[in-house]
């Protein structure tokens, strides 16, 4: 016999109440509410009952018997393996990391080295421009210094005395 | 969601194997050893029950004690120190049961739901009962398969509700977090889970009762 989906709700909500009293957990309004019907309804407290002998009869499932001391030895056997493989996981991720600042150092050290060069490089090169440009000043220095004054220099470089030598220095 | 300082001080004090896997965060081996003392049976019992099968139920909870332990740095009290470890079978037996789907390695029963075991056994097992010896009084080892199988007709979720609360006695509200359903929810399927059982039962026990013919 079907039953019309108003009735099977109502037998949906009635079991769940019924359950839900078998197993403790209903409030104390409800349980009175519960405890009330079954006082009047045969129907309910035939239902209660089938319910009841069907949870009662799960007790005949056997609990497993267990192996404890060779299960929770295998069981530690297997955690130890796993924890071991973490700290090895832990390592290759520690020496990676540590290769990579490694590697990142070198890199800083030789781009450090390099501008380092640069800059040198830079500012010995403005100097020896400068060595450079005064060079002929610098070879000539000992006789630059037996002169009394520079005007005197000028008077020579006007009257052209010594315009060969200054040209091929030049 | 985030557990707050009261919460866990509140587990902390209420529950022994809370304070044990406390202990077991701090690295405390002899404290873990107990746990697993303490639990392996019951895990067992309700991993076997659910999935069918001893030598699985075993796998399993050897990975829900694997979980336990590489989850002890952030452990953090939440609940009752069963209800987490059910929480944590109840995501492997799941994703077993998944992966069992997808390698195709158990027939999955389509009216059901239930993927651990072959489809009908019990109707199977009900026809050979009553063909063979339709009048006799059903034994203990006899009543024991019998109930085994009316559990296999259940659907994964009904069966695990109904062996956590039968087995480990647990309260709507921690099923219902171990389960990561509503109140309501658990509430409907142990209803359900009941009255199916009963359906799957009763054939046995009004065969069983009918008196040995002369």
């Amino acid at each position: 016999m079907s039953e019309s989906p108003d009735n099977s709700t109502v037998a949906q909500e009635l079991d769940e109440q019924l359950v839900a009293y078998l197993d403790g957990e209903l409030v104390d309004e409800q349980r009175a509410e519960v405890e009330s019907r079954l006082a009047s309804d045969e129907t309910v407290r035939r239902r209660l009952q089938e319910l009841d002998r069907t949870w009662e009869l799960l007790s005949e499932l056997p609990v497993s018997e267990v192996d404890e001391e060779n299960f929770t030895r295998s069981t530690v056997e297997m955690i130890a393996v796993a924890a071991s493989q973490e700290v090895e996981a832990y390592q290759e991720e520690t020496r990676k990391k540590n290769w990579l600042q490694y590697s990142l150092a070198f890199i800083l050290g030789i781009a450090a080295c390099y501008g380092g060069f640069l800059l040198t490089h830079q500012v010995t090169s403005a100097e020896n421009q400068q060595l450079l440009s005064d060079l002929p000043v610098i070879e000539s220095i000992d006789e630059y210094q037996r002169v009394e004054n520079i005007e005197f220099l000028e008077l020579l470089e006007q009257q052209g005395l010594f315009a060969e030598e200054v040209e091929s220095e030049m | 969601m985030s557990i707050t300082e009261s919460t866990a001080r509140k587990y902390e004090l209420q529950d022994p194997d809370v304070r044990l896997m406390l202990e077991v965060r701090d690295d405390n081996a002899a404290a873990f050893e107990e746990l697993m003392l303490r639990y392996q049976r019951r895990l067992i019992t309700v991993l076997e029950h659910l999935t069918s099968k001893r030598d699985i139920a075993e796998d399993l909870a050897q990975e829900v004690f694997l979980r336990v332990y590489r989850a002890r740095k952030t452990y953090k009290p939440g609940s009752k120190f069963s209800t987490w470890l059910f929480t944590i079978a109840n995501n492997v037996a799941s994703n077993a049961r998944r992966g069992m789907a997808r390698r195709k390695e158990v027939q999955v029963d389509s009216a059901n739901g239930s993927s651990f075991m072959p489809a009908n056994p019990l109707e199977q097992m009900a026809k050979e009962a009553s063909a063979l010896m339709p009048t006799r009084q059903l034994d203990k080892l006899e009543m024991s398969e019998v109930v085994r199988l009316a559990i296999e007709t259940l659907n994964e979720r009904q069966r695990m509700a109904v062996l956590l609360s039968k087995f480990e006695d647990m309260s709507y509200v921690d099923i219902a977090e171990s389960m990561d359903l509503s109140v309501q929810a658990i509430k409907s399927l142990l209803s359900r889970a009941r009255a199916n059982l009963k359906v799957a039962i009763e054939p046995y026990l009004k065969e069983g009762a009918k008196p040995v013919a002369d």
